[in-house]
């Protein structure tokens, strides 16, 4: 017992570094990790990974809101669609059987690391070059499109912010560091949203969320430090090795 | 208006964190360790939606029913969420 929660913080220690190098909220590491390296149940990883999401979203989104960098009405605009989608998203996983959700985070886990490493192979960031869509609808897109990241927030335990970023970058046309901080904003929101409802259900592991909460703050300030050293587009291969491994082992995990 | 919402995010973590801390470490010796420990991880979860409702309140005082309404509306689907959850 002691030695999984060793393990988890040091883990968390990577996770955290990881994540502040590739600007992503550790979700998607945090789930594969307890379940892959720790044998953690499935429903259990994704609600302590969400719950450990709000510390982190919280701390990062209290610095961003002060220094102005969130868009507050569009937050508010995306954010009631998204909450729904979270509170959807636990009840459909908490109803849905083992295999199912190992699947549909499998999957998830696959297009994530595949859409990152096709980013960095390219020679100039998608986000900058492209222009968001213009349509009179936009903004109606973008609120259903949120529905989407939501669902995905409360089905499978991460934050979203990898789906909330590009909706904003692409629909709604703000500008990369805007989208960035004013989705650490939603992810706290959506995460509480759907912590609500494990939390009630019994299903978080208090020991496991401190153990996470304190190694993710120490990695993610190292990883914020080290950055102007290291090449963000080595660890974000990394990163993507990563999730590829764990969705392979999802994945082949529901054929044995 | 951010600067309260800030604060509220930036305190609310660090006592929701302390106070599971606190339980999990007084869990051997004392009884209601557990419901310390629920508070604890309540108190974090909590976190958004307390600097959520500030910023509807600051809104509708600042007369901008824009924002007032989404942030009740945000408030009002967790809050569903919540009662949901907790009688289901």
């Amino acid at each position: 017992m002691i030695l999984d929660l060793v393990v988890l913080f040091l883990g968390a220690i990577g996770i955290g570094f990881v994540s502040a190098i590739a600007g992503i909220g550790g979700g998607s590491l945090m789930v594969p990790f307890m379940v892959l390296a720790l044998g953690y149940d499935i429903k259990v990883a994704i609600a302590t990974s969400l719950v450990c999401i709000i510390v982190v979203s919280s701390s990062a989104s209290s610095i961003y809101l002060r220094r102005g960098l969130v868009d507050l009405k569009t937050a508010l605009l995306l954010e009631p669609s998204t909450a729904l989608g979270a509170v959807v998203g636990a009840y459909i996983t908490l109803s849905l059987p083992v295999r199912v959700v190992k699947a549909i985070l499998g999957l998830l886990l696959l297009y994530v690391s595949i859409t990152m490493l096709r980013r960095v192979f390219k020679k100039k960031s998608s986000l900058k070059q492209r222009t968001p869509i213009q349509q009179p609808y936009s903004k109606l897109l973008g609120v259903s499109a949120s529905f989407l990241a939501g669902l995905s927030s409360g089905m499978l335990g991460i934050g979203g912010g990898v789906l909330k970023v590009p909706i904003m970058v692409f629909i709604l046309g703000l500008p990369i560091k805007t989208a960035v901080a004013t989705s650490s904003f939603m992810v706290g929101l959506t995460a509480s949203s759907g912590g609500v409802v494990y939390l009630a259900k019994g299903l978080v592991n208090p020991l496991s969320v401190v153990a996470l909460a304190l190694g993710i703050i120490p990695g993610a300030t190292l990883g914020a430090r080290c950055m102007g050293r290291l090449k963000p587009n080595t660890i974000r291969i990394v990163f993507s090795l990563i999730l590829l491994y764990a969705s392979t082992r999802l994945l082949y995990s529901l054929f044995t | 208006m951010a600067k309260i919402p800030s604060t509220i995010l930036r305190l609310g973590v660090v006592l929701g964190l302390a106070i599971t801390i606190a339980g999990i470490i007084v869990q051997q010796a004392v009884d209601i360790a557990d419901t310390i420990i629920s508070y604890g991880l309540l108190i974090i979860v909590l976190t958004p939606i307390t600097a959520l409702s500030t910023i509807c309140m600051l809104s509708l005082m600042k007369r901008d029913f824009y924002n007032f309404t989404l942030s009740l509306l945000i408030i009002i689907t967790i809050l569903v969420s919540i009662i949901i959850s907790v009688y289901k």
